[in-house]
């Protein structure tokens, strides 16, 4: 087996996943380059941040075309907090940003509910549902707590929803199909539950 | 649903002891009198082991002026086996300061209202996200209203508070720290009075500190609204975990990770 590409953009915490997965025994390196993506066994696009900067981000590292390339490969791909929203076609947060594309769903503003004392950003650990086990989620129970923080998710209903939650609203916090995966919460960030998601990940077969 | 958060709160300085490692964490009443309680990098251990919601770092070494790149390195040695969300805060004065404390996977960075009027808030929030900034309020509160700041140089009435509250959210803040300095270290109660005046002006999340003593003070909190409650005193001085403390909580009906 190859090594696991955690795609490094200057405003994304890449130095935190790939901690946590070098501490699993993995092999995992920090890619930035087209090469590097292209090479990468599977692949990890972290996110932290606004939307427009982390695209800003990856078109000056020119790695656009090789993450979509990748993502058509058959390779497993995961999309973590504004990673997975990278992946999908749009973002409330930029309208005008051009975002991959590669999921089928568009990312909202989460909605407050003053009345109910549910505020946003959405911040803390909250209960990740889903019905049968998918892959990802092996071996976690549904309703396990993961550390979630950000204003923006899928809120409206998609055909690759994997797993939801709620706050305020019910939203989307894993979405995916075939080899690409995406999550809402930061696994990197979620103790002992988070570590055992990526070592899902990166056990995929 | 989402969980009320318990965040273990540490202050950290450059240690003179070598067996303390780099950087040692205190615990203060008033925010002065610190006292020694362990090391940063063992005492993040044993909260990530004793299922911390969310850490609290503050640097409160006097040089305070931007950020030392020991304390950077130290809290990058600290959490590099960790996986639980860190804020930390002192001494970020810059873009930079911001940048180089995310980019060593820090979730979080605390800033002093000081540099509300810089744009340094708003240049933060828009490149790593509302999230990513949280604001600390550090007040005393008197007859004439609040005053904020640890050299309480600012004056505020119950309405310019709340005007302050809203231009804080404005900035792009994702997260109002509030800080009352004089219940710092007493054990006495939080102040609830402020948290409620708060959370009325703004729809960001509120993490209340200082005075936690008893397991009812942080019942009380949560009630009032608060998404966060950071202590260092009350996990170091009390024969109290956040283990002992989730269950008391949780058996009150707060929403609680157990």
């Amino acid at each position: 087996m190859g090594f696991i590409g955690i795609v490094d953009l200057k405003s994304n915490n890449s130095k935190s996943v790939l901690n946590v997965i070098n501490s699993l025994g993995i092999e995992a390196k920090l890619v930035n380059t087209p090469d590097d993506i292209l090479q990468s066994d599977r692949l990890v696009i972290p996110g932290v941040g606004h939307i427009d900067s982390i695209v800003r981000d990856m078109d000056k590292s020119g790695i656009r075309d090789a993450l979509i390339d990748f993502s058509q490969s058959g390779r497993f791909l995961l999309g973590i907090c504004l990673g997975q929203h990278l992946l999908g076609k749009k973002s409330e947060e930029s309208i005008n940003t051009k975002t991959l594309g590669i999921l089928d769903f568009e990312v909202n503003k989460l909605p407050n509910n003053f009345a109910l004392g549910l505020r946003v950003p959405h911040v803390g650990w909250n209960s990740v549902y889903f019905d049968k086990n998918p892959p990802l989620f092996q071996s976690i129970p549904s309703s396990s707590d993961f550390y979630f923080t950000h204003s923006y998710g899928i809120t409206v209903d998609t055909n690759c929803a994997m797993a939801s939650t709620e706050h305020s609203v019910w939203f989307t916090s894993a979405a995916g199909r075939d080899n690409i995966f995406s999550v809402q919460f930061h696994p990197e960030k979620s103790q002992k539950v988070g570590r055992q998601l990526l070592n899902n990940f990166c056990n995929l077969t | 649903m989402l969980k009320r958060r318990l965040i273990p709160k540490f202050l950290a300085r450059k240690s003179t002891r070598s067996e303390m490692g780099d950087y040692e964490v205190c615990i203060s009443q008033n925010y002065s009198n610190l006292k020694m309680v362990g090391n940063l990098r063992s005492q993040l251990r044993i909260f990530e082991s004793n299922k911390a919601d969310e850490f609290l770092v503050i640097n409160c070494d006097k040089s305070f002026r931007s950020l030392d790149l020991d304390f950077i390195r130290s809290v990058q040695d600290s959490i590099a086996l960790l996986s639980t969300p860190i804020m930390v805060g002192g001494g970020i004065d810059s873009v930079d300061d911001a940048s180089n404390l995310i980019d060593v996977g820090v979730d979080k960075v605390l800033c002093g209202i000081s540099s509300l009027n810089h744009g340094l808030h708003t240049k933060i929030a828009n490149l790593f996200g509302s999230q990513a900034l949280s604001i600390s309020i550090d007040y005393l509160v008197g007859p004439e209203g609040f005053k904020i700041g640890f050299n309480q140089q600012s004056h505020y009435t119950l309405s310019s508070f709340k005007t302050l509250i809203r231009d804080i959210e404005n900035s792009g803040a994702g997260e109002i720290v509030l800080n009352r300095i004089d219940f710092d270290g007493t054990r006495a109660g939080l102040d609830i009075e402020t948290l409620r005046t708060a959370q009325m002006a703004t729809s960001v999340p509120i993490v209340i500190s200082s005075g936690a003593g008893t397991p009812e003070h942080f019942i009380d909190a949560f009630e009032s609204g608060a998404d966060g409650i950071a202590t260092g005193t009350y996990f170091a001085k009390l024969d109290q975990n956040p283990l002992q403390l989730r269950s008391r909580l949780f058996n009150a009906g707060i929403h609680i990770r157990t």
